[in-house]
């Protein structure tokens, strides 16, 4: 009796571990666009290192990237953003931990592009807020591509902007998920 | 005589507005230093580091942050996912050294897992291993020393 509980487990054990339902990637590409409509002055960084995990079974997904790693073109908007308006020293971190509402539509091992929606919360600058966002998850030799536009609203997270450049720095910054995913092997 | 001083004084306002705008405007439009310029504040092994932080993660966090490094490990693997990141490490430690590198790299040559290279770039950050799949050194707009 002892022998097979001990079996069941190690059968639990190794299945979960070698289970194709998690799939992650630690370099995902998290774009950021605050630019006014018309404005000249593009305000955008992209980062290139957000961390993504998928749950297949569930719909679980998280995403999380360090402030600090956005790269902007200029070099005075980086400063400007990390130490102003991110505060990346306090808070050095961005996290959303959200589910897939329509992953029972979604046949992750059957190549395709399935439309996906998003829902769960982000923490930015110390604030925590519900986040919906509609994309794509597209699944191709057995990875799988998230693919995702939303708009965040900056008072939304406590983020000031000066009235000295209110009219060159949008309210709502658009930020552009584009995550290639792989099985999650231990 | 008072005409005269007038003048001076135009002159020297005239002159510090023009000089407070090119100040602004080359401030304004100043590119970030590209890491070939930055000089490395530590040169450290890639196994020395990892070390550093699996002991104190938030002190090493502290002691790196925005820092310019220098580190010689070996390639654990490369991603060409979305721009290219080389991962350094080992096969004993969970903890690895990711090197996004800088927009500006092109490969010269092919990189094996398990050579030697040294790459220059700017510490940005630790991520603990939060979700089970390993913790990570994050070193951003990296270019290959050696």
């Amino acid at each position: 009796m002892k022998k097979t509980i001990f079996f069941l487990a190690m059968i639990a054990i190794v299945t979960s571990t070698y289970s194709q339902d998690k799939y992650f990637t630690k370099s995902g590409k998290l774009g950021f666009d605050a630019t006014v409509p018309k404005s000249p002055e593009n305000i955008d960084a992209v980062n290139k290192a957000a961390l993504c995990v998928l749950d297949t079974k569930t719909g679980d997904v998280q995403f999380s990237c360090l402030m600090k790693g956005f790269e902007f073109d200029r070099a005075l908007m980086m400063e400007h953003f990390n130490e102003n308006y991110a505060e990346s020293d306090k808070y050095p971190k961005t996290v959303f931990k959200g589910v897939i509402t329509n992953n029972a539509s979604i046949n992750y091992t059957k190549d395709g592009i399935y439309p996906a929606k998003v829902k769960g919360q982000m923490t930015l600058h110390g604030e925590t807020k519900e986040v919906e966002a509609t994309g794509n998850i597209i699944s191709k030799a057995g990875k799988l591509q998230i693919v995702a536009n939303f708009n965040i609203v900056f008072a939304d997270y406590k983020i000031v902007i000066p009235q000295l450049v209110a009219d060159k720095l949008a309210k709502t910054a658009k930020i552009s998920v584009d995550c290639l995913l792989e099985p999650l092997k231990k | 005589m008072k005409k005269k001083q007038i003048k001076i004084v135009i002159a020297i306002a005239f002159i510090v507005i023009a000089l407070g705008s090119v100040y602004a405007y080359t401030e304004f439009n100043r590119k970030a230093t590209s890491t070939e310029d930055l000089k490395s504040e530590f040169n450290t092994s890639a196994a020395e580091i990892i070390v550093e932080f699996e002991k104190d993660n938030k002190t090493s966090n502290t002691k790196y942050l925005n820092k310019t490094i220098e580190v010689t490990g070996h390639i654990k693997t490369v991603e060409n996912q979305l721009g290219t990141t080389i991962v350094l490490g080992d096969s004993i430690h969970s903890t690895s050294i990711r090197c996004s590198m800088d927009s500006s790299f092109r490969a010269k040559t092919s990189y094996t897992n398990g050579q030697v290279i040294t790459i220059k770039g700017i510490y940005t950050g630790f991520n603990a291993d939060d979700l089970g799949i390993g913790s990570d050194i994050i070193i951003n707009k990296s270019i290959i020393k050696q």
